[in-house]
């Protein structure tokens, strides 16, 4: 078996690599699965924080390639789902401390007896980003429908795309409002796919619940309610080859909100 | 304490602030297993406050070893020594006694001086006396202040004893507490402290009143005591007149019996037997034993051995996420803890203050190790070879930060990780 290694990078902080990888992978692991998470953001860690595994971790990714423990002890399995397990990174350390060539070796070895590796990326395109698209052989680029990630985003395609190990990436676009694109306040979709002519994978839509979950480190994917859990829900489906249409984000307005709106409109 | 015939000078003239100062007497005195020994220290050019001094004092006395003198071109560190009643060889001075120039012939490197004539310890006062004259008149008569200084001790003891309930002078101790702090806050600190020379009568008191258990040992009454010997011996020495602040502490303090009174007196121990109550066991509470599968630290040997044996790291600071501190010995934390930091030791860990990131107390194997918080809430909590984790229940990110603590304590008991919350007492 070969597993697919993944690497979730956006360029840009806080667009939501992390919560990304957190629910495509558990979302991947939901439907049967191997799926082992790579936290490579050494010494600002988060993705244990999300799934609410930061109480287990007793070693950490610079343990390993520092030879004092073996990977397979490092791997910190999920609470709920055994498919799924996390690779953390230090958070005494920096970026410095893992070289590119060893987390080649780490993707490659987990690669054997697992089905997906998703390697969360740091923000920046330093040390820490060319360390995480080391191993990977395809990449999921996150961006948010606003200008200055968007250019981030460009930046990091055209780093993937000099990169010959990486055979493809796709578009996530997150944090979309559908109400503020309605009234033409975001970028839409669209728009931002012309931009940076790019495959899209999904489109994420913004959502409290994550604030909620990501306190809780119960990733949303496990709420069969939430919109965004839905939507991350998808993108695993497609990212496991399935067609899957994109979410109808388009707003619904009530009886009630076009009146609201007909006072409020004019005001702002 | 029999002295042996032999004397040691320590060259620190290197050292430029009073942890590495520590540091280097502790090292020195390791490898020498230096004990029964007069110890002079070259102190260069160094600023110690008298308090900074009385604790290298405090720390060379638990070795079984004395400071009889010290070298240095401060003035600052003069004056504290002689306010402590220590003999100062003035490097600078132009007449020097035959003494003083086989110190100069010496210093430099640490070497024993053997059979020098002023081995008498009454001959050494009388010479610190000379020389204490021909330097200023600041101080008179060492000796003199000694025992003054004694029965000012044994005096504010039995007050302290008789006046312990009244709360008339709280304030005033809790904002000399703090300044305390801050002045000693690099001071490597040893727990053995309190056993220094300056308090004795209190310490034997105290240990005919009641036996002191292992428990109360705790760095924190250690350290409460130490700080207090340290203040008053500042006052008194330098005006004999002392005017004796009863010594009272806040209302708090009286109701938690963790808290120990001013006075090294430290009458916790009486009320040792109460102080405990088991609350919470793993099995049904915060910690969970971490499902340690295949990660088990190998070649750990389990020892068990003494905490207050060991130096204790002293520290004031927060410690935030990403920064670890690890020390061969206890550790003292005076500050939060945060998420994301580690605090490893060999021997104890006491916070005062929250405790949220991971801690590892007898990290070489030390069953009979303590973590102690005003607050436990470490994601792990890790004692010897046993590793717990915070009940998934209880993992929550933040603490709620209030002012109503019960401080907590940790240890392994039936090979297990057990906690132990202070009760406050009905009254």
């Amino acid at each position: 078996m070969t597993g697919r290694v993944i690497v979730i990078t956006s360029g840009k902080g806080g667009v939501g690599k992390t919560t990304t990888s957190a629910n495509i992978g558990t979302a991947l692991a939901k439907l049967g699965n191997k799926v082992v998470l790579i936290d490579t953001d050494i010494g600002l860690r988060n993705l244990d924080l999300l799934l609410g595994l930061e109480n287990r971790i007793v070693y950490t990714i610079v343990d390993v390639v520092e030879g004092r423990c073996k990977l397979k002890q490092a791997l910190v399995k999920d609470k709920k789902n055994p498919n799924l397990s996390l690779l953390a990174a230090a958070q005494t350390r920096d970026k410095t401390s893992v070289t590119a060539e060893q987390l080649k070796d780490i993707c490659e070895e987990l690669q054997k007896k697992n089905d997906f590796i998703l390697v969360d990326c740091p923000a920046g395109i330093e040390q820490g980003f060319q360390n995480a698209i080391a191993g990977a052989s395809e990449a999921i680029v996150v961006t948010t429908p606003e200008m200055s990630a968007v250019r981030d985003a460009d930046r990091i395609i055209g780093l993937l795309e000099s990169k010959e190990e990486i055979k493809s990436y796709k578009l996530l676009i997150n944090r979309v409002r559908p109400q503020l694109i309605e009234q033409n306040d975001m970028m839409s979709v669209d728009d931002v796919v012309e931009i940076l002519s790019c495959d899209l994978i999904g489109v994420i839509p913004e959502d409290t619940g994550i604030i909620t979950s990501t306190n809780k480190g119960e990733p949303i994917v496990n709420d069969e309610e939430a919109l965004a859990g839905k939507a991350y829900r998808n993108v695993a489906h497609r990212i496991m080859g399935e067609d899957v249409p994109l979410l109808d984000l388009t707003v619904k307005e009530s009886f009630f909100d076009k009146i609201k709106n007909f006072f409020t409109k004019g005001k702002v | 304490m029999n002295y042996n015939e032999t004397k040691k000078v320590i060259d620190l003239s290197e050292a430029h602030n009073i942890s590495e100062l520590g540091l280097k007497i502790t090292n020195v005195l390791d490898e020498e297993g230096a004990e029964n020994k007069e110890l002079y220290l070259n102190l260069g050019d160094i600023d110690l406050k008298q308090s900074q001094l009385l604790s290298i004092k405090a720390l060379i006395e638990t070795m079984q070893s004395k400071l009889a003198g010290i070298q240095t071109t401060s003035e600052v560190t003069k004056t504290s020594a002689i306010g402590l009643g220590l003999v100062v060889d003035d490097v600078n001075a132009d007449t020097r006694p035959t003494f003083s120039e086989t110190f100069k012939s010496h210093a430099g490197t640490e070497t024993t001086i053997g059979n020098v004539d002023n081995t008498n310890p009454k001959e050494l006062t009388s010479f610190s006396q000379l020389k204490h004259n021909s330097i200023g008149d600041t101080v008179t008569d060492t000796a003199n202040l000694e025992e003054v200084e004694d029965e000012n001790v044994q005096e504010e003891t039995e007050q302290f004893l008789t006046e312990a309930s009244k709360e008339d002078e709280k304030e005033e101790f809790a904002e000399d507490d703090n300044n305390y702090t801050k002045a000693d806050s690099e001071a490597v600190a040893n727990s053995d402290l309190f056993k220094s020379k300056e308090a004795p009568n209190i310490y034997e008191e105290l240990s005919k009143k009641a036996t002191p258990k292992e428990d109360i040992n705790s760095a924190l009454d250690v350290t409460f005591g130490t700080k207090v010997s340290g203040e008053d011996e500042d006052e008194e020495k330098i005006s004999t007149t002392a005017p004796e602040p009863a010594p009272t502490i806040e209302d708090k303090a009286k109701e938690e019996e963790l808290l120990p009174p001013v006075s090294p007196v430290a009458p916790v121990a009486e009320e040792n037997h109460e102080m405990t109550e088991t609350v919470e066991k793993p099995d049904d509470g915060k910690y969970v034993l971490l499902d340690t599968e295949g990660i088990t630290p190998e070649g750990v040997e389990l020892i068990k051995s003494n905490t207050s044996d060991l130096p204790t790291l002293y520290l004031t600071q927060t410690l935030r996420s990403g920064q670890t501190v690890s020390y061969e010995g206890n550790i003292f934390l005076v500050g939060d803890a945060h998420p994301g930091s580690e605090i490893i030791a060999t021997g104890d860990v006491t916070v005062w203050g929250i405790l949220g990131g991971i801690v590892h107390a007898g990290s070489k194997g030390n069953t009979e190790a303590i973590v102690r918080a005003l607050k436990l809430n470490p994601i792990q909590l890790r004692i010897a070879n046993l590793y717990s984790r915070r009940n998934d229940t209880v993992n929550v990110p933040f603490v709620q930060k209030s002012n109503e603590f019960t401080p907590e304590e940790a240890r392994i008991e039936n090979e297990q990780i057990v906690i132990y919350k202070t009760l406050r007492r009905e009254d």
